[in-house]
């Protein structure tokens, strides 16, 4: 892995992960990106899409095993694959990944080397002036480094979040398709 | 007014100012029942808007409130709770710190948990806690709280312990059986997690996380006995066969039932609704159930 990666980050992701945080403000959020290198350069990831994980626990494992491989399943038919993780913690004011969400980490930099990790900053989101509120980290020399700031809009107001649905939100009723979330994809397009 | 409903009573009151009738008489009873119940929308109301940082619709909530309830503990805790979505956590543990000392059983006792949490000191947090629990231990909502401390903290067997309080308080609560089984998983006690799953797909017909479990734990379970069968083929070893270990045929046969149950929930779903995606959707989903 190269600490040259560079990331673009679509702005249908960086509103997937925004909504999700939203949606459950007094919990900590989960999930993962999913994207491929840029065509022709492997120093270029692009993020094309966020799959919401959890909001009720996030430390325990057995659905996130289940959750990982269908993941995995839905994006090998896309032709994309798991490029990194997203998280954001319960307590606004915490900035930092968890030593579970970093095992998480660690686990798909086994299949894709230049996973990134992003942290939601909670104290950023506003109605009025919306800022950044995505923080990446990178993996580089065992540790994990802020970087510079990443770009995107906001669709809080329209109160999208309603339209999103995480596995756990599925877990409990089937008929919500976590995976495509087609709903919400068709409104956050306008 | 006992045959007006809160909400019948709001339109009422509507209609008679569009109108202008001055029936005194049901206005003051129409308006006394909405009245009396505004208070703990305040409260409510306040607790939410500090969630979304509306700090202009919680002032609002919380100077109506100290107007009303001047030296209130209830009210003092909200103060404590505004100061906490400030970031003055040190201000709210005075607040609450205080009104433990007039009033040991006062609910501050959760709230000062909640303000160690957030100052990251989640040692103190448990240790308070704790404490709480000692005197009201059958608050299922503060063993919830107590069970996930310990798991950030990864200590697996004491959030076990505070699930099976959990569920010795409310054993019928098929939540409380999930949430046993899923820490039971991750600390690798795959066994009693496998007995879990099923309690709760037993208490709650076809709850699909509980059908997705007992296929983990079946799986886990019949790779293990694989493994050791191979190792040891000529006699089982006694410390890798615990007593209750089930039996592979029965291992099997669960699996594949809770296959046909995941089967069987997603393919009502699709029945009802068959759009593109939701087909393609379940195709990933077999393709998950079928794979080695």
């Amino acid at each position: 892995m190269s600490s040259k990666t560079q990331y673009i980050i679509s702005t249908k992701t960086y509103q997937k992960i925004i909504l999700h945080a939203v949606k459950h403000p007094f919990t900590t959020v989960n999930g993962v990106l999913l994207g491929k290198y840029s065509a022709g350069n492997s120093e270029e990831v692009t993020v094309t899409d966020a799959i919401p994980l959890f909001h009720h626990w996030t430390t325990l494992t057995p659905m996130l095993e289940v959750g990982l491989q269908q993941v995995d399943i839905y994006a090998a038919h896309h032709k994309i694959r798991i490029v990194g993780y997203y998280h954001a913690n319960e307590n606004s004011n915490d900035k930092s990944l968890p030593a579970f969400g970093s095992k998480i980490v660690s686990k798909i930099r086994e299949s894709f080397t230049d996973a990134i990790a992003l942290i939601i900053q909670n104290t950023k989101l506003s109605l009025d002036s919306p800022e950044v509120a995505i923080l990446p980290y990178i993996f580089r020399e065992n540790q994990w480094h802020q970087k510079a700031q990443i770009k995107a809009s906001d669709s809080i107001k329209h109160r999208h979040y309603e339209y999103l649905y995480d596995f756990d939100e599925h877990l409990e009723n089937v008929e919500l398709d976590w995976l495509h979330n087609e709903t919400l994809a068709a409104l956050i397009k306008i | 007014m006992s045959n007006y409903s809160f909400s019948s009573a709001v339109t009422t009151l509507q209609e008679l100012r569009k109108t202008g009738e001055r029936k005194s008489d049901l206005i003051v009873s129409l308006g006394e029942t909405i009245i009396e119940s505004v208070w703990s929308v305040y409260e409510q109301v306040f607790i939410a808007a500090l969630d979304l940082k509306k700090d202009k619709l919680a002032k609002i909530c919380l100077d109506n409130l100290e107007k009303r309830f001047a030296n209130s503990p209830r009210v003092k805790i909200l103060e404590g709770m505004k100061l906490e979505a400030d970031g003055k956590l040190d201000d709210a543990l005075t607040i609450y710190r205080n009104i433990l000392e007039t009033d040991e059983s006062n609910a501050a006792g959760k709230r000062i948990v909640a303000a160690l949490k957030a100052k990251g000191q989640i040692a103190e947090a448990i240790e308070n806690l704790t404490k709480y629990l000692d005197v009201y231990c059958n608050d299922t909502e503060a063993w919830l709280e107590l069970s996930a401390l310990y798991l950030d903290q990864h200590l697996y067997l004491q959030a076990r312990f505070c699930l099976e309080e959990v569920i010795l308080l409310q054993p019928q609560n098929h939540l409380s059986h999930l949430k046993y089984a899923e820490i039971l998983y991750t600390s690798d006690n795959i066994q009693l997690a496998l007995r879990e799953y099923c309690r709760v797909v037993e208490l709650c017909d076809d709850y699909l996380r509980a059908l997705y479990g007992i296929k983990l734990c079946t799986e886990r379970l019949l790779s293990l006995e694989n493994t050791s069968s191979s190792s040891s083929s000529h006699q089982p070893s006694k410390s890798q066969a615990p007593t209750n270990s089930y039996d592979a045929k029965i291992l099997s046969e669960l699996k594949l039932l809770a296959t046909e149950r995941i089967l069987n929930t997603y393919s009502r779903k699709s029945r009802d609704n068959a759009t593109d995606k939701s087909n393609e959707f379940k195709k990933y989903i077999i393709e998950w159930l079928q794979a080695p």
